[in-house]
């Protein structure tokens, strides 16, 4: 069997690479947070100052921790027998999805990436929207759309209020993203998300489009940990077995079969 | 003096339902299953294949229904310790995971593995549709045919069309030449019986394979990291300049 190639690190005696880099030499010099290193694992660009701002905005955004959200409910559902890594880990497998939760940031990017390969100057609008129009035509839905519940997408409201005057906001995925959501409400009233600019900001970090799903994922992890770990404390009776008067049986009535057929 | 901020959102707001709803399992009394007591008649002679399609059908199976089910489940189950689902179920046990954990990690990786073998099989999945429909002029998909069929898998061949036949009748019996793959063959045995839902199809192929894959990964003994082949495959290192380490 050949050799196949990894780029993603190798363990040496005190000679550990990660991502194309020395871990105690170069990254030790160089990495100012965890999230640098995460973002190396994404294969974004090396970050500055102004991309960690980004990015933490990005993890505020994404703080939207109320237990009776669906993925955290499964996850305290997960947890509820004590392990955490149950909760934290299973319930995250099933943000596995196209059109909702994070993975749709991977269509949104996809989108944004095409778009983009047709657009050398985001600020030719007529050019933009002729590629936007024709992105569309096929297309009636794509990820990053869509609001239930409310007008409009608060985490999606307070990224851009905490993002306002960054230097993010006049590169080319950030405005082609707003123009893209113009287009959509022009066609059908159909109001961005958070996924919307989190497309963008993947993009803008040079993570590869079908990568930006799990990049939205991991921004948000410790709202997972959170209700994974106070699960584990908390949760043992109330989510092990939820009271059969609680549960509304809907099938069939009982009856009595002629045996096993043989 | 200001009225305290009262915090509202969606979960406040709108009118949830306040109960969970079940169709199959019964738990008010006897636990039933779409109506039969497990305790007082189900457990009395009826068969795991016969479990599986009242879960899913919500009937119990005719004896053809039923033989065609076994038959399928286990033409699903032989997964080896080179495919994922029981790789990872051998690695789980390397690393001492606790058995809850070993069966977890088990199952996502069969899960996974159940997912890209209906993709893989997508075409043939088509033909059997098209079939179905009354187009049974197309050929065959290569996804669907073994590449070097074996003595024992073109005489099975043989009578799974004979036994198809019976089962399904004439018109839509499985071929008795040129040979299908077991995955195929399980695949076809599947759709012919009308399960062909992804998350059933995908559930079935799970459940046939967990036992082996977790059976399997008691070929080494919790914790043998030495006994592990570790440089299979032997990964390079290779950074983005192109240098090894």
């Amino acid at each position: 069997m050949t050799r196949p190639i990894t780029h993603a690190g190798h363990i040496a005696y005190g000679r550990n690479r990660f991502c194309g880099a020395d871990v105690f030499d170069t990254l030790a010099r160089t990495v100012v947070t965890p999230t640098d290193l995460l973002m190396r694992a994404f294969g974004a660009r090396a970050l500055d100052d102004a991309d960690r701002e980004v990015l933490r905005a990005v993890a505020l955004a994404l703080t939207s921790p109320d237990a009776r959200v669906w993925p955290l409910k499964l996850t305290r559902v997960l947890a509820s027998h004590g392990n955490p890594y149950a909760g934290f880990y299973g319930a995250q497998l099933a943000s596995f999805t196209e059109l909702i939760g994070p993975n749709a940031g991977a269509s949104a990017a996809r989108a944004l990436a095409t778009i983009s390969a047709e657009v050398d100057d985001p600020a030719d609008v007529a050019h933009v929207d002729a590629v936007i129009a024709r992105y569309l035509e096929p297309r009636p839905i794509i990820g990053g759309f869509g609001v239930p519940f409310r007008e409009e997408d608060e985490r999606l409201v307070e990224l851009e209020r905490l993002l306002a005057g960054h230097p993010i906001t006049i590169r080319k995925p950030w405005l082609l993203s707003h123009a893209l959501r113009r287009a959509l409400l022009r066609r059908s009233d159909l109001r961005p998300n958070v996924v919307s600019p989190l497309a963008a900001i993947a993009l803008d970090l040079s993570i590869a489009p079908h990568r930006a799903g799990m990049f939205i994922s991991v921004m948000m992890t410790h709202t997972f940990a959170a209700h994974a770990l106070e699960a584990c404390d908390l949760d043992t009776e109330l989510l092990r077995e939820i009271d059969v008067s609680h549960i509304d049986y809907r099938g069939r009535a009982p009856r009595r079969s002629s045996g096993p057929r043989r | 003096m200001s009225t305290p901020r009262i915090y509202e959102g969606p979960f406040d707001r709108e009118p949830w339902p306040a109960k969970l709803p079940a169709t199959v399992v019964d738990a008010r009394g006897e636990r039933r299953i779409h109506g039969y007591c497990v305790r007082g008649d189900l457990a009395h002679g009826h068969g795991i294949a016969d479990l599986a399609w009242l879960a899913f059908q919500g009937e119990l199976p005719s004896l053809a229904a039923r033989e065609a089910l076994e038959t399928a489940i286990i033409y699903l189950a032989p997964v080896h310790v080179g495919e994922a689902g029981s790789h990872a179920a051998l690695l789980a046990r390397v690393v001492r995971a606790k058995p809850a954990a070993l069966v977890a990690v088990t199952a996502t990786a069969l899960a996974e593995q159940g997912r890209t073998e209906r993709e893989a099989l997508a075409p043939w999945l088509a033909w059997l549709d098209a079939g179905d429909a009354g187009d049974a002029s197309a050929r065959l998909p290569a996804c669907a045919l073994e590449p070097a069929p074996s003595a024992e898998a073109i005489e099975d061949q043989r009578e799974l069309a004979v036994r198809t036949a019976a089962w399904f009748g004439a018109a839509r019996a499985l071929p008795a030449t040129p040979v299908l793959s077991r995955a195929a063959c399980a695949h076809a045995l599947l759709h012919r019986l009308g399960l062909r839902d992804a998350h059933v199809v995908e559930a079935l192929a799970v459940w046939a394979r967990l036992l082996v894959a977790v059976a399997e990964s008691a070929s080494l003994p919790a914790g043998a990291i030495q006994a592990y082949p570790a440089r299979l495959p032997d990964y390079q290192y290779v950074d983005h300049e192109g240098r090894s380490a």
